[in-house]
C-alpha cells in the first residue's frame, strides 16, 4: 500500500476570542474558540478529500492549519511522510512550493496593484526559480485564458477569470497538493462547473490531491473521491463518494442534503430546531432531530460502519 | 390582477467606452400573490432590472425607454419626493450580501425603528415594540438580545433576517430579492427561502427573486424569466422552464447544474472548460 500524501491526526487549532466589551478584556479567562477540535485525516496521492459543512464549522480553518498557514495548537502534520508539525518559516520554504492554496474570493486573494503576470511570477521568482515568458504563456494557457491576460490588472478580469488566475498561481509550482478553499462559491453555477473541470483535468494533468472545502454538497460530491463531513470542529461522518452520496447516516448529512435544491426532485428541506445546549454530550446534539437521552451522556465516537464509511453517532452503536 | 408591469425597458450606462445599454426592451409583468424569478449569470442585467423598479440605478446609468408601472402608476413619471413614498413601505429589497446592506455604525434597533417610525408614523416606544416582535417573527427567539447588537456582531444569516424583517416591516406590495441566500450556506439558505415563503402566505407580497440558481429558483418561484445580455430569452410556468426549456442558453444554465439525482460523477461532461 502507498503512503499517502497528507496525513494528520488528532489535529486541534484553538482560537482566544477577542474581548466584545471592555469588562472582558480585564476578565482573566478567556474564552476559547475551539475551531478545530481533534481531526483525523488523510489525503492520498492524486486523489480529492472533499470537505462539507456549513459557515463557521472550521474547514477553513482546518485547511489554512494543514499546510501551516496557521500553526496547529496541537496534533501532527505528516506530509509526504515528513513530519511537518513543528517546523518553522525557514524550514518551511522549501516545502510550501508542493502545498498551495486557492481562496474562496478571488477579489481579495488577487494583488490589485500587480499585473497578472507578476501575480503569476513572483512566487517562482521568491523560490528562486528561472522564469521565462513561455512559462507564463503556456500556464495561462493551461487554464483556459488568453495569454494576453498577461499585462491585465485583476478588476479588468471577471470572477471566473481571476479564479482562473489563481488557479495559475497554484500550479505553477506543479504543486502535489492543493488546498482548495470555497473555490467555486462566489462564482455563478455555469462558471462553477467550468472551473471544477479545469481542477479535474489539472488533476489528472500533474498528478495533484486535492483537499475540496465547499458548503455545498452537491459541488463536493462532483469532484471528490473521499468525503468528509465537519460539523463544529470535529468531522462527523466519512466515506467514498458512493457511501456518503448512496447511503448519509449521520443526521447532520441528511440535513445537508435535503437542503440542496435540485431540479426534477422534491425541494423539502429538513430545518434543524435549535434546543437549548451546551457542555457535555454530542455536538449537534442541539440541532439534531433525532436527539436522544444519550447523547447528553458523552461525545460518540467514531463508529466503523462499512470498510470505507465511519460516521460519529450513536444512532449506530 | 397586476402588481408590476415593465414595458421595453432600456437601461443605458456611460461609461469610459461610451455608452454600454445594460438592458435592451426588457417587458414582463408580476402579478399580486406571485413570486417572479429572474434567472441568469452575472452581468445579465437581473440587478439592473431590481435597481431600475426602485429607480435605485448609479449615477452614470439611466432609464432611456419604457415603462415601469406600479399599481397602475407609472414609476418613471414620479418625482423623488413621492418616489421615497413608495421605495421602502410600497417596494422594498433584499441585497445579496446582508452585512454591506445593513449601516455598520448603527444598532439593529436603530436601523429597524427608522423605517418604522418614517413610513408607519409609529413612536419611539411602539416603534422599539414593533421591532422586537418582527424580529420574533423572523425566526429570532433573543430577540432583545439582537436588537442591541451592532451588524457585526451577527452572523451573516442573522444579518439577512433582520434583512426580511425590515424589507416585510410595512406590508410592501412588492419585494425585490436580488440574490438573497447566495452568500450564506445550503442549510441557512433553506431557514431564509422557507421564511420568505411564510411571509409571502401571510400577506400576498409579490416577489422578484433574482438568483443565478435555476434549481433554487424552480423550487420557489411561480414564473422564471431567463435572462441573457441585458433581455429576458425565455419566460413562462417553472414547470415548463424546468422540464422542457426551449433557449439553448436556458439548456446551458439546466446542464451546469450539480444534480443530486443522476450519476454524479458525469455531471460536467456537457459544459467545455
Amino acid at each position: 500500500m502507498k503512503l499517502p500524501l497528507l496525513s494528520v491526526k488528532d489535529l486541534k487549532k484553538y482560537y482566544v476570542e477577542p474581548p466584545s466589551s471592555i469588562t472582558e478584556y480585564f476578565r482573566r479567562e478567556k474564552r476559547i474558540v475551539k475551531a478545530v477540535d481533534g481531526v483525523d485525516l488523510t489525503v492520498d496521492r492524486e486523489q480529492t478529500y472533499g470537505l462539507v459543512g456549513e459557515s463557521g464549522s472550521g474547514k477553513s480553518t482546518l485547511g489554512r492549519t494543514v499546510i501551516k498557514l496557521e500553526e496547529p495548537t496541537s496534533g501532527e502534520i505528516i506530509f509526504s511522510g515528513r513530519d511537518i508539525t513543528d517546523l518553522n518559516e525557514k524550514e518551511m520554504k522549501p516545502i510550501r512550493r508542493h502545498m498551495q492554496i486557492v481562496f474562496q474570493n478571488p477579489y481579495s486573494s488577487l494583488n490589485p496593484r500587480k499585473k497578472i503576470r507578476d501575480i503569476i511570477l513572483d512566487p517562482l521568482r521568491i523560490h528562486g526559480f528561472e522564469v521565462d515568458e513561455e512559462t507564463l504563456k503556456e500556464l495561462l494557457i493551461e487554464v483556459g485564458l488568453d495569454p494576453e491576460y498577461a499585462h491585465r490588472y485583476p478588476h479588468q478580469l471577471s470572477g471566473g477569470e481571476r479564479q482562473r488566475v489563481a488557479i495559475a498561481r497554484a500550479m505553477a509550482f506543479k504543486p502535489e497538493f492543493v488546498v482548495a478553499d470555497e473555490v467555486t462559491s462566489s462564482l455563478d453555477v455555469s462558471v462553477q462547473a467550468q472551473i471544477i473541470k479545469l481542477l479535474k483535468k489539472l488533476q489528472e494533468e500533474f498528478r495533484i490531491s486535492y483537499l475540496f472545502i465547499s458548503h455545498d454538497l452537491s459541488v463536493v460530491l462532483s469532484i471528490s473521491d473521499r468525503v468528509g463531513v465537519m460539523y463544529r470542529g470535529k468531522i462527523v461522518e466519512e466515506g467514498s463518494i458512493d457511501a456518503i452520496s448512496e447511503s448519509p447516516l449521520h443526521p447532520y448529512t441528511n440535513i445537508l442534503i435535503s437542503s440542496i435544491p435540485s431540479p426534477g426532485r422534491e425541494w423539502k428541506p429538513i430545518i434543524p430546531e435549535e434546543k437549548m445546549h451546551e457542555g457535555e454530550g454530542c455536538r449537534f446534539y442541539s440541532r439534531c432531530p433525532m436527539a436522544r437521552e444519550i447523547c447528553l451522556a458523552s461525545e460518540p465516537e467514531l463508529i466503523k460502519i462499512a470498510e470505507d464509511h465511519v460516521v460519529r453517532c450513536f444512532l449506530y452503536e | 390582477m397586476r402588481v408590476l408591469e415593465v414595458e421595453d425597458l432600456v437601461v443605458e450606462f456611460l461609461t469610459t467606452k461610451g455608452i454600454f445599454r445594460a438592458l435592451n426592451g426588457v417587458s414582463f409583468h408580476v402579478d399580486y400573490g406571485e413570486i417572479l424569478g429572474l434567472v441568469g449569470e452575472s452581468g445579465t442585467g437581473k440587478s439592473v432590472t431590481g435597481k431600475s423598479i426602485l429607480r435605485l440605478l448609479p449615477k452614470n446609468g439611466r432609464i432611456a425607454e419604457g415603462r415601469i408601472l406600479f399599481k397602475g402608476r407609472n414609476l418613471l413619471d414620479l418625482n423623488e419626493d413621492e418616489m421615497r413614498k413608495i421605495r421602502g413601505r410600497e417596494i422594498t429589497a433584499v441585497q445579496q450580501d446582508p452585512l454591506s446592506s445593513l449601516n455598520p455604525a448603527f444598532k439593529i434597533k436603530d436601523q429597524i425603528t427608522d423605517i418604522l417610525r418614517l413610513h408607519r408614523g409609529l413612536d419611539k416606544n411602539k416603534a422599539e415594540k414593533e421591532a422586537e416582535n418582527l424580529l420574533k417573527r423572523v425566526g429570532i427567539p433573543q430577540a432583545r438580545d439582537v436588537l442591541n447588537k451592532y451588524p457585526h456582531q451577527l452572523s451573516g444569516g442573522m444579518c439577512q433576517r433582520v434583512m426580511i424583517g425590515i424589507a416585510f416591516s410595512c406590508s410592501p406590495s412588492l419585494v425585490i430579492a436580488d440574490e438573497p441566500t447566495t452568500a450564506l450556506d445550503v442549510i441557512t439558505q433553506a431557514m431564509v427561502i422557507n421564511l420568505m415563503k411564510e411571509m409571502i402566505r401571510e400577506r400576498k407580497t409579490s416577489i422578484i427573486f433574482i438568483t443565478h440558481d435555476l434549481s433554487l429558483a424552480s423550487h420557489i418561484c411561480d414564473r422564471i424569466a431567463v435572462m441573457y445580455r441585458g433581455e429576458i430569452v425565455e419566460m413562462g410556468e417553472t414547470e415548463d422552464i424546468v422540464m422542457s426549456p426551449e433557449h439553448h442558453y436556458t439548456k446551458l444554465l439546466m446542464e451546469s447544474i450539480p444534480r443530486m439525482d443522476r450519476d454524479i460523477k458525469t455531471i460536467f461532461n456537457g459544459v467545455k472548460t
